[in-house]
């Protein structure tokens, strides 16, 4: 058997790990309800492109334009104590 | 009652089959854990990788193709994961030291910790040591044991661009575990 075999073969041989009970439950559990939803949605196809354009557009905008109002408030206050 | 395939299992997921979804999740859970705490090196974040992996499933799975090879399916997205992860954290002390500026000792990883024997601990150690990029190729090859094309299709890279990444990655690992073994004589 050549090294780059008895290497492959080891490699191979190491040993696989698990999420502990609880957690794998968790993580099932939250797929399932995102399964649920996307099998209702799937029924109406209108419905299923607006919440996808609600979580991948209209909401990360949403959230960045108020972090920058936020930090814009505070930048503003903090130079008007030094006005 | 034999095992469903994957084939039939991503019918059941076009449906959105719980039963199918259970099913899959039992089969893969340990062998993507497994890969993700070895790319992360943390038991922790490989949790959290883990759980957006099954999310991403759970969100496409009415969308996914007839002919979806699920387990590269799989793979792929706890790849992007883990790449999207080490794109927002570039104070991430495992990337500062592959770059060189970070001056510390790299921490052991859970597998390392857990090894039953000292061949065991020493490829561990010889696959945490390795760039990421060296280690997923010899992750999904070696120890999941996918031909190159599979591998080619969840790094994105050409069959031979990974033979290529896959003799160079196990070079390096054969070159370490030389350099422990005169290190421990």
């Amino acid at each position: 058997m050549s090294t780059e075999d008895d290497l492959a073969s080891r490699l191979g041989a190491l040993p696989s790990a698990d999420v502990p009970g609880d957690v794998a439950a968790r993580i099932q559990g939250r797929a399932r309800v995102v399964l649920g939803r996307e099998a209702r949605l799937a029924k109406r196809p209108g419905l299923r492109r607006a919440s996808r354009l609600y979580d991948g557009t209209v909401e990360p905008t949403l959230v960045a334009a108020a972090c920058f109002v936020y930090l814009w408030w505070a930048f503003d206050a903090t130079m008007a104590i030094f006005r | 009652m034999a095992e469903p395939t994957d084939s039939e299992l991503v019918l059941g997921l076009r449906a959105a089959d719980g039963a199918a979804f259970d099913a899959l999740y039992a089969r893969y859970r340990p062998a993507l854990f497994s890969f993700l705490v070895r790319l992360t090196g943390r038991r922790w974040l490989a949790e959290d990788l883990l759980q957006e992996t099954w999310l991403r499933l759970a969100r496409n799975a009415v969308e996914l193709p007839p002919d979806t090879a699920l387990r590269p399916w799989l793979f792929t997205v706890a790849r992007n994961v883990f790449v999207s992860y080490r794109r927002w954290a570039v104070l991430d002390a495992d990337r500062l030291r592959e770059l060189g500026l970070w001056p510390g000792q790299r921490s052991e990883t859970p597998f390392e910790l857990a090894a039953a024997t000292e061949t065991e601990r020493a490829l561990e150690a010889g696959l945490a040591a390795l760039p990421v990029t060296q280690r997923e190729v010899l992750l999904l090859c070696a120890v999941e044991r996918m031909e190159p094309s599979e591998a080619a299709k969840v790094l994105g890279l050409e069959p031979e661009a990974v033979r290529k990444r896959l003799s160079r990655a196990r070079g390096m690992l054969a070159e370490h575990l030389a350099r422990q073994e005169r290190t421990r004589s």
